[in-house]
């Protein structure tokens, strides 16, 4: 038996305003997944950044204080999400117009599947 | 049978600590049988070091999320940690404090961010049960991070929670990389960083590929890029494990 299965996206974000990314573990039958995301931006004027994270329609937020101009990892954010056939699409939006994403952005997103146990 | 995964993410940038988390209502004909805690966010720092912030259940430290502090101004980021929940209840009063020591490094204040999440396991009766435990990478090369379980029962899958800081020291600033390789798997996660600063990593999930069948779980830490890891970064990894049920 196997019950965890995960997949990992480590993309470049490539142009500014929403990003799309999707994670994809191969399988058909999980129970329910848990979600890990940590977004970058690049932060062009210092005060609070957040981004919003849209998966199966429900919004998550992740919230930070940026000291300085530039590049800037948000904390990350881990959610449960509904089972989807092993692809989960992720949609990311900057929420704050201080800072935006770039060609030379980051998103990492990781997924683990608790499958249903054997019958 | 079926098992779900239950989470309530709460953030909570200008409230005052502790935070309370609310339980989770069990699905029919199930019961939880584990439950583990997920902290991510930021605190003030103020002078080069080490800093922890604990994460305390009913007055008892349940994990410590790190970070090394290179500046004495501005913000930085702690390395996200899970740890496990016990006893499981229908709430929690989850506080945060600075880890004891001779020096403080940071503080947390109302313009810092926390976020926190909890998941809690269903299922069956006798089902089966979770446990989860956390550690620190040593401070010395090779950077590695043993967690481990006491077995109550055969383990049947588990996954790892991996995050931390490299230390950039390229000519310029630019991409930065922290890899992580252990018998449970391997991957790797981007940054970019500043001269000679510490950046904290993304952090990753891996599903563990083999289990050991004493519950040891170690993660071999290391940079391709020119970089370090070591006594002045920290490293952590966290492991969920998934046992037999009772029979």
């Amino acid at each position: 038996m196997n019950y965890f299965k995960s997949a990992m996206v480590n993309q470049q974000a490539n142009q500014n305003g929403i990003q799309t990314i999707t994670l994809e573990t191969g399988t058909n039958s999980s129970a329910s997944a848990l979600v890990l995301v940590s977004p970058m931006v690049l932060v062009t004027a210092i005060g609070p950044v957040a981004v919003d994270i849209e998966c199966d329609g429900v919004t998550w937020e992740t919230y930070g204080q940026a000291a300085e101009t530039g590049y800037f990892r948000l904390p990350a954010v881990l959610f449960a999400a509904a089972p989807n056939n092993g692809a989960y699409q992720l949609q990311f939006r900057v929420s704050m117009t201080s800072s935006t994403f770039d060609d030379s952005c980051w998103i990492t997103a990781s997924v683990v599947e608790l499958e249903q146990p054997d019958r | 049978m079926s098992m779900q995964w239950i989470s309530f993410p709460s953030v909570n940038p200008y409230s005052e600590w502790p935070i309370t988390f609310a339980g989770a209502n069990a699905p029919p004909g199930t019961t939880p049988v584990g439950a583990f805690f997920f902290l991510s966010g930021q605190f003030q720092r103020n002078s080069p070091g080490m800093f922890g912030i604990d994460i305390v259940l009913n007055g008892n430290v349940l994990g410590t999320a790190w970070a090394y502090v290179d500046a004495t101004e501005g913000y930085q980021l702690i390395n996200e940690v899970l740890v496990p929940i016990s006893p499981i209840a229908p709430s929690y009063e989850i506080g945060l404090q600075p880890h004891p020591g001779p020096l403080t490094f940071g503080q947390l204040t109302p313009e810092c961010s926390m976020s926190g999440t909890l998941v809690t396991l269903f299922g069956p009766q006798g089902l089966g049960q979770i446990q989860t435990a956390n550690a620190r990478a040593s401070s010395n090369p090779p950077i590695e991070a043993s967690v481990g379980i006491p077995p109550a029962g055969p383990a049947i899958d588990a996954f790892m929670l991996l995050s931390g800081q490299v230390l950039h020291l390229q000519s310029a600033p630019g991409e930065t990389i922290l890899q992580v390789d252990s018998p449970s798997g391997s991957g790797t996660s981007q940054g970019y960083a500043a001269i000679s600063s510490q950046s904290p990593m993304a952090p990753f999930l891996l599903a563990a590929e083999q289990l050991p069948p004493d519950g040891q779980y170690q993660a071999l830490f290391s940079t391709p890029t020119p970089g370090i890891v070591g006594a002045t970064s920290s490293q952590t990894a966290s492991v969920v494990e998934l046992e037999q049920p009772d029979r």
